[in-house]
């Protein structure tokens, strides 16, 4: 049963300098304090880059509905998605969406898991049929160009990398093979990193001409893509239509979903990783203190004060440690992904805040944890001959 | 010695460890009164009840029998809390070990003191630094106590032992680990102190027969009863 002085301990008036002594007690020991700032920015720095990874790859994973162009996807009736989405259109829908009102392209894509080969290696990509209508293909390049004939395709920079293909170079998608004529940019999901060929290859590899499995739509400006996806879905029972709003949130959502449990496995155990730092610290520093305290306690120090410079102590240092970690996070983002293009780091304000509110609760439970001690701490210790 | 409520009256005051056959008498039926700018010297052999009666007085063990009363206020039977009111405010702790806070410079080891006792900032500051200048430690005070000699760590030791301007001064053999000469330099700071009325009283517990000639009386201790020097 906790002493009454105790659970009242931390709404005691506040005396001054207790903060001051936390810090003072802190500094004594600059190398255990180093560490253990470090230790916890790690631990912070886990638990933010875990996250930030998480948002990072699932923004990036929306890339082609975000960047291709497209104002409005248009799907088969039912279909929410385009990731992971079974939709399959006649090429005529296009040709019908193409001729509404307020339409300024209307173009078909076909999409497709495939393995692409090169001499060096085999990878997983997606490979995405577009036509002439200039909507569908790639949107930015490294370097080379668009894809002009049936044998050519356009490669992302990092499944180029991984397949060690530069320009001219040949790589082949089943028994079709093809010319790298362009490497693009910021078309590196992380399931499925893009591949583009013309349309009618495509259809051709899937055995299947004259269907596609999307139907992009450029609409003329100044038009309002919610009203238009309402007036283009109502000419057929048949189709789903989407902004690119709605699509980008539906697959964001999916993907956060199959992403999110060991995401938050790993962010748990950063957070207990921390919170072992934070309590093994405060427990180690308080135990070498005990005099300090047993001196404290005898010259009248009221146990709420000693209770408050044991919570500043913690909360001082996870202060510091949070600081190292969130610098740590905003570093290692871009160093991440230069080396994995395919890998999103997105540090969020909320992020952040989330792990301050886990670094908060880290210090008052890690401070907790000498509570015990310096409560049993007998001041008549002070009349030992030390 | 002027006159007003005693800082310190121990009536009939008793401890006893331990229950039945294994019952310790630590000290027995004491008495003793520490007038207004008074210094009594406790004597006597180790393990006579000096220290446990230097415990009870300065309100950090309870007595099993007696009175406490200190400049007219019994705290015998005050609370926890009460009793660590009285000890930061009213009583003022020399110790042989010093038992100095190592991460504190030495101004901040008085100033911890004063901010027990609600008192901060500036006036703090002001106060702690008059002290340590008083106690000859006025180029010292951002030094740490591991860089201090003993005999100015125990100076340092008074002065945050003064710092709220006690009733009472309890001092347990404060010049045992100290030189003759830095013994006897905090000796007559303490007397000082008493005597500037700073301080109302001080009481030291002793082996160190050089200083008893600075003490108003000398008391002698022996089996846990005391008796006139």
């Amino acid at each position: 049963m906790p002493n009454t002085s105790v659970r009242f301990a931390l709404i005691l008036p506040i005396r001054p300098g207790f903060v001051h002594l936390a810090t003072r007690t802190l500094l004594n020991d600059r190398v255990r304090l180093v560490i253990s700032i470090g230790g916890i920015g790690f631990a912070i720095l886990l638990i933010l880059l875990l996250r930030g990874i998480m948002d990072g790859t699932v923004a990036r994973s929306t890339t082609y509905i975000d960047n291709v162009g497209a104002d409005l996807f248009v799907a088969r009736a039912g279909v929410e998605n385009m990731t992971l989405a079974a939709s399959v259109l006649p090429e005529e829908v296009a040709v019908m969406i193409g001729e509404a009102e307020g339409v300024d392209v209307a173009a078909g894509i076909t999409r497709l898991p495939v393995i692409v080969t090169s001499e060096r290696d085999q990878l997983p990509a997606t490979a995405v049929g577009y036509g002439a209508e200039g909507l569908g293909g790639p949107w930015k390049f490294k370097s080379g160009r668009d894809v002009a004939g049936p044998d050519e395709a356009v490669l992302d920079e990092a499944l180029a990398g991984k397949l060690g293909v530069k320009l001219g170079d040949r790589v082949k998608v089943a028994e079709y093979e093809y010319r790298v004529v362009g490497i693009s940019k910021e078309t590196a999901p992380i399931a499925g990193k893009y591949l583009f060929v013309q349309r009618e290859t495509l259809e051709a590899l899937l055995g299947s001409p004259g269907r596609v499995n999307f139907v992009l739509v450029k609409l003329e400006p100044g038009l309002d893509p919610d009203e238009m996806a309402a007036a283009i879905a109502g000419k057929s029972s048949e189709i789903t239509v989407l902004t690119r709003r709605e699509l980008s949130h539906n697959d964001r959502d999916l993907l956060s979903k199959l992403f999110l449990s060991p995401i938050q496995v790993a962010s748990t155990a950063g957070f207990l990783v921390g919170l072992a730092i934070v309590g093994l610290t405060m427990y180690t520093t308080t135990a070498e203190r005990l005099r300090d305290f047993g001196v404290l306690k005898a010259i009248g120090a009221p146990t709420g004060y000693l209770l408050q410079t044991v919570v500043a102590q913690a909360v001082v240092l996870c202060l510091l440690g949070y600081l190292f970690g969130l610098a740590l996070a905003f570093l290692s983002g871009p160093v991440i992904t230069q080396f994995a293009p395919d890998i999103g780091v997105s540090i969020t304000l909320l992020n952040a805040g989330q792990a301050l509110a886990a670094a908060m609760t880290l210090s008052i439970v890690g401070g907790v944890v000498p509570l015990a001690r310096i409560l049993r701490v007998d001041p008549l210790m002070v009349f030992k001959r030390a | 010695m002027s006159t007003g409520p005693l800082p310190l009256v121990l009536e009939g005051v008793s401890k006893t460890f331990g229950e039945g056959a294994a019952a310790v008498h630590a000290v027995r039926d004491v008495h003793l009164e520490v007038g207004q700018g008074e210094i009594v010297a406790i004597v006597g052999p180790s393990g006579c009840g000096k220290t446990t009666l230097l415990s009870m007085a300065g309100c950090l063990l309870r007595p099993t029998a007696g009175r406490i009363v200190i400049l007219g206020e019994d705290v015998t039977n005050m609370g926890q809390g009460s009793l660590a009111r009285v000890r930061r405010e009213r009583i003022g702790f020399v110790f042989q070990a010093f038992n100095l806070l190592a991460p504190l410079t030495v101004r901040e080891n008085v100033e911890v003191a004063l901010n027990l006792a609600g008192m901060g900032g500036r006036e703090a500051r002001q106060r702690s630094g008059q002290l340590l200048e008083i106690l000859g430690l006025g180029h010292r005070v951002n030094q740490r106590p591991p860089n201090l000699s003993g005999g100015e760590q125990q100076r340092l030791a008074v002065a945050r032992a003064l710092a709220n301007r006690p009733d009472i001064i309890l001092a347990d053999e404060p010049t045992a680990n100290l030189d003759s000469k830095a013994g006897h330099r905090v000796m007559e700071v303490l007397r000082t102190a008493v005597e500037a009325g700073e301080a109302k009283g001080l009481v030291i517990v002793t082996h160190d027969v050089r200083i008893l000639g600075l003490a108003h009386r000398v008391m002698a201790m022996e089996d846990g009863a005391l008796a006139a020097g």
